[in-house]
């Protein structure tokens, strides 16, 4: 069997960081609960479930001014000789309804007991400071969030050095976040950088996190040779080149579960075609990106994973559920990355001061579907508004009609500095 | 016969300037240093009024390669794009890699990103032809590359001072889509430098785009920051 065990479901999950962790019920042991817990979420649940009647406006204040404290630190920390400082960033409240979906034989009776609301705010800071000789530079970024239904957490996504030894080569050390392929909603050929959520590609809430590494940059005649040193005896290399106008990169990844390969390409036609594809071991990614002259610009992908499960192995999880396994069932399911052919298409229309986004992923073997879709309007220079719709189609027994929640309802505000 | 060849030859108009030289001094002002920064303050002006505005520094080497800073709005701060050539990347400080883009996705307004990124004509365009309109001269520009955004632009061009004044900008299909006006000259860095320039939308009547350039200076910016990988990083 490979459908993605517990491990990669907690890491994928569809969804976004403030699903909760909802009181368990009935009669499962103590290990039960504490997977339905996490599981339940659905998405990104890393935190204990704070008791009810907490004071949650104090509790979100207290979080955000953490998240300014520690940018504050970092900013007077800093050598005064520096002479370029960047302090920007985004602080937000969001609000997001999630019905809990019965019909899935993943929740039967709401055994997930996902709650239908939950309340979220988040800081996230970026101090970066350099010399006018750009001899060395700091870079932080920390970042702040809170929930009704999680404790307050606090976490430098980034925390690095970077050093110019040479006009060829530089040096960075530190907590860095490191995104390697060309596609929009997948990057299978993305060994070590942080895992994307497909619903939501571009990490609207600013939650990556960087690995510990050692990186050294090499710029040599147009080629560029990244080597990284990562902990556990890891190590990674990037080669990068822009060949014939197209954008190359090879990238290996060593760890102790064995070496992965993979390339990477882009090219742009004209003056409104991108096209882009990956390739690692039993992993595929094509897709292109066309913008037309009213600023309609459209994205479309074709993903495969030969680690994906096949048809026999999906009807299994639903097998297990039916025959009253539901934790098992669970913990085998993880909804954007356990199928093995998946589309992807997006369009994305700015006008005026708003801009309209609709995503649909759709996995191909049972044609089941998640329509997200996004109405996000500019109140001032500095703040924007926002509403997003996630539904969710399919057959029964789909991937997509399988997800615990009926639907995700998210409205929310968010300042930039 | 001889007669007639002699007449022919001199209907022909002959203009002692060549197109390239007086293109080459266009480009001096709108780009006089070879490694540079400048920056750039743009308003989007719809046609019912609304304005919407933008700061960018602009960090040059050469001809064809140049950065983009976004300094404001607040929601595009730590935004970078990379311009070489005709190839464009765009660093979002939330994704932490840098993306290729066409050039049809746009900064602003009426302002495409090479509009802002690119300070040069001769890199894209070979004079191909001259005309005079008055006290300006008119050069014919056609772009070296098809995948160049604008396939032909005119070039309005001040007899006396070569100081560039308007250009018209046509795609393939022949139709003139934007018109650039020179519209304010000013000290820079000790040089004589355009500072302002309005772009009209002319398949939008009324949106307009003006671009404001300040505090031009020299900088040594090195070849590695013009590379896709370096991108944002310095």
């Amino acid at each position: 069997m490979v459908i993605p065990r517990s491990g990669h479901a907690r890491q994928h999950g569809y969804g976004e960081s403030h699903a909760p962790h909802p009181p368990l019920r009935g009669t499962l042991s103590r290990r039960e609960r504490e997977m339905l817990m996490w599981l339940s979420s659905i998405s990104l649940s890393r935190r204990e479930r704070v008791a009810e009647g907490r004071v949650r406006g104090v509790a979100l204040a207290i979080t955000a001014l953490r998240a300014v404290a520690l940018a504050l630190s970092a900013f007077l920390a800093i050598p005064t000789h520096a002479t370029t400082f960047r302090v920007f960033g985004s602080a937000g409240a969001e609000a997001a309804l999630t019905p809990a979906n019965t019909a899935s034989p993943l929740n039967p009776n709401n055994v997930a007991a996902i709650a239908y609301s939950t309340n979220t705010a988040d800081a996230t800071a970026f101090v970066e400071a350099m010399p006018d000789s750009r001899a060395w530079k700091i870079r932080l970024k920390a970042r702040a969030d809170a929930s009704d239904r999680a404790a307050e957490h606090l976490e430098a996504g980034e925390a690095l050095v970077q050093l110019n030894l040479k006009p060829w080569l530089d040096l960075t050390a530190g907590r860095v976040i490191e995104k390697w392929g060309t596609g929009y909603a997948w990057n299978p050929t993305s060994f070590i950088g942080p895992k994307k959520n497909p619903a939501d590609p571009n990490d609207r809430l600013s939650a990556y996190t960087g690995l510990e590494m050692v990186k050294g940059d090499l710029f040599l005649r147009g080629t560029n040779v990244s080597l990284y040193a990562l902990q556990h005896g890891a190590f990674a290399a990037r080669v990068y080149r822009l060949v014939a106008n197209t954008d190359i990169s090879l990238v290996l990844h060593h760890d102790r579960n064995g070496t992965q390969q993979g390339i990477a390409v882009a090219r742009v036609f004209g003056d409104a075609l991108e096209a882009h594809g990956e390739a690692a071991r039993r992993k595929l990614l094509l897709g292109a990106q066309y913008t037309f002259t009213n600023k309609l610009n459209v994205v479309a992908e074709l993903y495969r994973s030969g680690d994906g499960a096949t048809a026999t192995e999906m009807r299994a999880v639903c097998q297990l559920a039916q025959q009253g396994d539901v934790l098992d069932a669970n913990a085998r399911y993880a909804p954007l990355q356990m199928a093995r052919n998946y589309a992807f298409l997006r369009a994305d229309l700015p006008f005026d001061e708003n801009d309209l986004e609709l995503i649909t992923i759709t996995n191909l073997r049972d044609r089941s579907s998640i329509v997200r879709a996004t109405y996000t309007r500019k109140l001032t220079s500095r703040v924007n508004a926002y509403l997003i719709e996630t539904e969710f189609a399919g057959k029964r027994d789909s991937e997509f009609a399988l997800i615990q929640i009926a639907r995700q309802t998210t409205f929310g505000l968010r300042v930039y500095f | 016969m001889k007669r007639l060849l002699i007449l022919l030859i001199l209907a022909i108009p002959v203009y002692a300037e060549d197109p390239a030289a007086i293109l080459a001094h266009v480009d001096a002002y709108r780009n006089p240093l070879t490694s540079f920064s400048i920056d750039v303050d743009v308003t989007s002006i719809a046609a019912d009024g609304t304005r919407e505005a933008a700061k960018y520094r602009v960090l040059g080497r050469g001809s064809d390669k140049s950065i983009v800073e976004f300094v404001a709005p607040a929601t595009d701060k730590g935004k970078f794009l990379l311009m070489l050539r005709d190839a464009m990347w765009i660093y979002m400080p939330s994704a932490s890699r840098p993306i290729r883009i066409s050039p049809l996705q746009r900064l602003m307004g009426q302002a495409s990103n090479g509009d802002v990124a690119r300070t040069n004509f001769t890199i894209d365009y070979n004079p191909s032809g001259i005309a005079e309109d008055g006290d300006a001269w008119v050069l014919e520009l056609t772009a070296k590359d098809p995948a160049v955004a604008y396939n032909r632009v005119r070039l309005w061009v001040d007899k006396k001072t070569n100081e560039p004044r308007r250009a018209d900008f046509y795609v393939v299909s022949g139709k003139l889509i934007k018109r650039a006006t020179y519209t304010e000259y000013g000290q820079m860095n000790g040089r004589r430098a355009v500072t302002t320039i309005e772009i009209d939308d002319l398949l939008k009547p009324g949106n307009r785009t003006i671009m404001r350039y300040a505090n031009l200076a020299s900088r040594d910016n090195p070849e590695k920051m013009f590379t896709k990988d370096a991108l944002g990083k310095w």
